[in-house]
C-alpha cells in the first residue's frame, strides 16, 4: 500500500505533503502544535481539510478537486492517538473485538480473534478488564491490537508513546517496530528517537510545514535547516569547505572530514551536544567532569583523536542563550552551539556570557 | 479528597433547602389519619386514578425517550445560527404554566384545533381521551430528556466516535455500542425527571383532557378532587404519590449514585 497525500487546512496552518513507500514508515517529526495531529486525522478521514488529496495504493480516498471524500469506516486506515482510544463502557477484549465485528465477523469469532491479538500484544490476562484498569503503556498497546484487529491498509500513530512511562514505552516501541515491519504506516512524534528507532524516512514538521525530509539517517545525521537540527538533537555550523576544514563566516576554521564535498563549496556539520565540551573557562573541571561521565575521549583536550587530524584543537566560539537542567547535567545552550556541562561548571555561566566549544572528533563535512 | 470543596457557610443554606423540602412532605405525613389510610388508598377510584396514572405516565416516558433523545441529539450537533431560537421554543414547556399548555394541546390537536379538526373529520378524537392525557404528560415532561440528552451530548468531544469509525464501524453501531453506553448517566437522569414529571402532572391534563373518571383521571387530579369532598382521602392519596415517586427516583438513581461513590 502505498500513501500519497497532501493536506491543507488554512485555519489550522497546515500545507503538506508525505508520501509513504508500501510496507515503510515515515516518521512525522516535530514539536507540539506543528501540525501532525491534523495531517493524520486527514489522512484518517476524521478531519475535512479545506484542500488536498491522499491516495492509498491507486484508490483516490480524498480529492478536493474532484469533491471526493471516503468516510473513515471505509478508508480501512487505521489510527492511534495520544488520548484515551479505548472505549471505556466494554472490555479490553470487546474493544480489540470491535472493528472485527464491525467488518460483519460473529461475535464469538471475533471474540477469538481478539484475544490472538491481545495475546501477541501481552495483554492476554487483561482480556476482561475494563479501560480504566490498565495503565497507560497497557491501554496503549491494547489501542494498538484493536487498530491492527481492523487489519487497516494502512497505520497512522499519533504520539503512540506520550503519556506513557520511560520503560513501558520502551517496550512498546519494540512492540510497535515488531507490527509495523510490513505495514505502510506514519508515526506522527517530536521524538528524534522514534524516527531513528522505527522509521526509514523521516519529515520534519515546522509549523504546518515540511521544513526538511528524507531517509532518517541523512536528515538526522545531516541536516539542513537549524529546525531539522534542533529535532535532532544538533546543531549546524554552516561555512565553506576548504582541504579538511570548513571556515565559518566570522574566521572560526573547524577540522573537518571534507571527502563529501568539493573546496570552496558551502558546506557544513553537524553535532550533538554530547559530541563536544566546554573548552573556557575550567580546562581542569572539564577533564574532570568527562571523566565522572566516563567518556570515552582521553581527558586531555590536546590530545589527538583516532584518525589523526587535529579534531581536539577546534574550539568555535559562543554566547550562551540559556541554561537548560537534563537529568544529571545542565545543557548550555548558545547561539550556534550545545554542550552539556556539569551543574556545578553551569553556576559559572549565565545568558550573555562567552564560551567556546572543543570538538572531541573530526566531524563529516557535507554539501549545503 | 480531604480538603473540603463546601465553604461552612453553605451549610445552613444546605439545611434550608432540605427543610422547604422536608417540611412539607412532614407535615402532609402528621395529617394522614393511619387507621383509615388502607381503606382510603385502596379505594376503587383510588387505585383507578393511580393505575391510570402509571400507565400513562410510563407510556409518556418511553415516548420521552424515543423522541427527546434524538431531538437532544440534533440540538447538540447541529450547527445553525437558529439554534438558539429552536432550543428556547423546545423548552418553553419548562417555564409554561402547565394550563396554558393544555389549551395550546386544545388548540392543535382539540375538536376544532389545527391539527384536531381534520383527525375529527377523520373520525379520530384526541382530547379528553387516554390519549390526551399521555400526550399532555409528554408535552411536559419532553425538554427534561431534552436538556439532558443535549448537554451530555455536547460535552462528548467525538474522540471515540471518530475511532470507532476508522475501525469500520457505521454510524448506528457507533451510536449503540459507543454513544449510548457512554450517555448512560444522563439517559437515567432524563428518564427519572421526565417520569417524575409526567406522574405529578395536572394542569395541561385537566386542561386538555378533562376528568373522565377510569379515562383521565389521573392521580394528582383525584387528590385535587377529594380535597373538596374529603380532606383526609386527598392525604391519603398524596401520601401513596409521594411513595411511589420517591420509590421510582430512589431505585433509577441509585447505580449513577454507587458510581460516583
Amino acid at each position: 500500500m502505498t500513501l500519497d497525500t497532501r493536506v491543507v487546512a488554512a485555519a489550522r496552518g497546515v500545507e503538506v505533503r508525505l508520501a509513504v513507500r508500501a510496507g515503510q514508515t515515515l516518521a512525522v517529526l516535530g514539536p507540539n502544535g506543528s501540525g501532525k495531529s491534523t495531517v493524520l486525522a486527514t489522512i484518517a478521514g476524521v478531519l475535512r481539510p479545506d484542500d488536498g488529496r491522499t491516495d492509498l495504493d491507486g484508490d483516490t480516498l480524498h480529492d478536493h478537486a474532484t469533491r471526493t471524500w471516503v468516510p473513515p469506516r471505509q478508508r480501512g486506515i487505521g489510527l492511534v492517538t495520544q488520548g484515551a482510544d479505548l472505549f471505556p463502557a466494554m472490555s479490553v477484549l470487546d474493544n480489540v473485538a470491535f472493528g472485527i465485528r464491525a467488518s460483519g465477523a460473529r461475535a464469538r469469532d471475533a471474540r477469538t480473534q481478539a484475544l490472538d491479538w491481545l495475546e501477541r500484544v501481552g495483554l492476554a490476562g487483561a482480556a476482561h478488564r475494563r479501560p480504566a484498569e490498565l495503565s497507560g503503556g497497557q491501554a496503549r498497546r491494547a489501542t494498538l491490537a484493536r487498530t491492527l484487529a481492523a487489519r487497516p491498509r494502512a497505520l497512522l500513530l499519533d504520539e503512540p508513546f506520550a503519556g506513557v512511562d520511560v520503560e513501558a514505552a520502551s517496550r512498546l516501541r519494540t512492540l510497535v517496530a515488531d507490527v509495523t515491519r510490513d505495514v505502510t504506516t506514519v508515526i506522527a512524534t517530536h521524538d528524534a528517537l522514534d524516527a531513528h528507532l522505527l522509521a526509514q524516512e523521516v519529515a520534519v514538521l515546522e509549523h504546518g510545514a515540511i521544513a526538511e525530509s528524507g531517509p532518517t539517517r541523512t536528515v538526522l545525521a545531516h541536516p539542513r535547516t537549524d529546525f531539522a537540527a534542533r529535532m535532532a538533537g544538533r546543531f549546524v555550523l554552516r561555512g565553506t569547505a576548504g582541504s579538511g576544514t570548513v571556515s565559518l563566516p566570522d574566521g572560526t576554521t573547524i577540522a573537518a572530514d571534507t571527502a563529501a564535498v568539493s573546496a570552496g563549496t558551502p558546506a557544513a556539520v553537524a553535532l550533538a551536544a554530547g559530541e563536544v565540551h566546554l573548552a573556557h573557562p575550567g580546562e581542569r573541571e572539564l577533564g574532570h567532569e568527562r571523566a565522572l561521565r566516563g567518556g570515552r575521549e582521553p581527558a586531555s583536550p590536546d590530545s589527538t583523536p583516532p584518525g589523526g587530524a587535529p579534531g581536539g584543537d577546534t574550539t568555535v566560539p559562543d554566547v550562551v542563550a540559556w541554561l537548560e537542567p537534563r537529568g544529571d547535567v545542565v545543557r548550555v545552550q548558545g547561539t550556534r552551539t550545545a554542550v552539556d556541562v556539569t551543574p556545578e561548571t553551569a553556576a559559572t555561566l549565565s545568558p550573555g556570557s562567552p564560551f567556546r566549544v572543543r570538538l572531541s572528533d573530526v566531524p563529516r563535512a557535507y554539501a549545503i | 479528597m480531604t480538603v473540603a470543596m463546601m465553604p461552612r457557610w453553605m451549610m445552613p443554606l444546605a439545611v434550608a433547602a432540605g427543610a422547604l423540602v422536608a417540611l412539607p412532605l412532614a407535615a402532609t405525613a402528621l395529617r394522614i389519619d393511619w387507621s383509615r389510610l388502607p381503606e382510603l388508598a385502596a379505594s376503587p377510584s383510588a387505585l383507578d386514578a393511580l393505575g391510570l396514572s402509571l400507565r400513562t405516565a410510563a407510556v409518556a416516558t418511553a415516548l420521552c425517550v424515543a423522541l427527546g433523545v434524538p431531538l437532544g441529539f440534533a440540538l447538540a450537533t447541529w450547527r445553525s445560527r437558529a439554534k438558539p431560537a429552536v432550543r428556547a421554543l423546545v423548552l418553553a414547556p419548562l417555564v409554561l404554566p402547565p394550563v396554558v399548555g393544555g389549551l395550546a394541546l386544545l388548540y392543535a390537536f382539540g375538536r376544532r384545533g389545527l391539527v384536531g379538526a381534520s383527525l375529527h373529520a377523520a373520525g379520530v378524537e384526541l382530547a379528553f381521551t387516554t390519549v390526551a392525557v399521555v400526550l399532555a404528560q409528554t408535552f411536559v415532561a419532553l425538554p427534561f430528556m431534552v436538556l439532558a440528552v443535549e448537554s451530555a451530548v455536547s460535552a462528548r468531544g467525538g474522540h471515540h466516535e471518530a475511532l470507532a469509525a476508522t475501525l469500520g464501524a457505521s454510524r448506528s453501531v457507533t451510536l449503540w455500542r459507543v454513544t449510548v453506553p457512554a450517555l448512560r448517566p444522563a439517559l437515567i437522569t432524563g428518564t427519572v425527571l421526565a417520569f417524575a414529571r409526567a406522574l405529578g402532572e395536572f394542569g395541561a391534563t385537566l386542561t386538555f383532557a378533562g376528568s373522565l373518571p377510569g379515562v383521565t383521571r389521573t392521580l394528582p387530579l383525584e387528590i385535587y378532587l377529594q380535597r373538596e369532598a374529603d380532606a383526609d382521602a386527598a392525604v391519603a392519596l398524596a401520601a401513596v404519590l409521594v411513595v411511589v415517586a420517591v420509590t421510582v427516583v430512589a431505585l433509577a438513581y441509585r447505580p449513577v449514585v454507587r458510581r460516583a461513590s
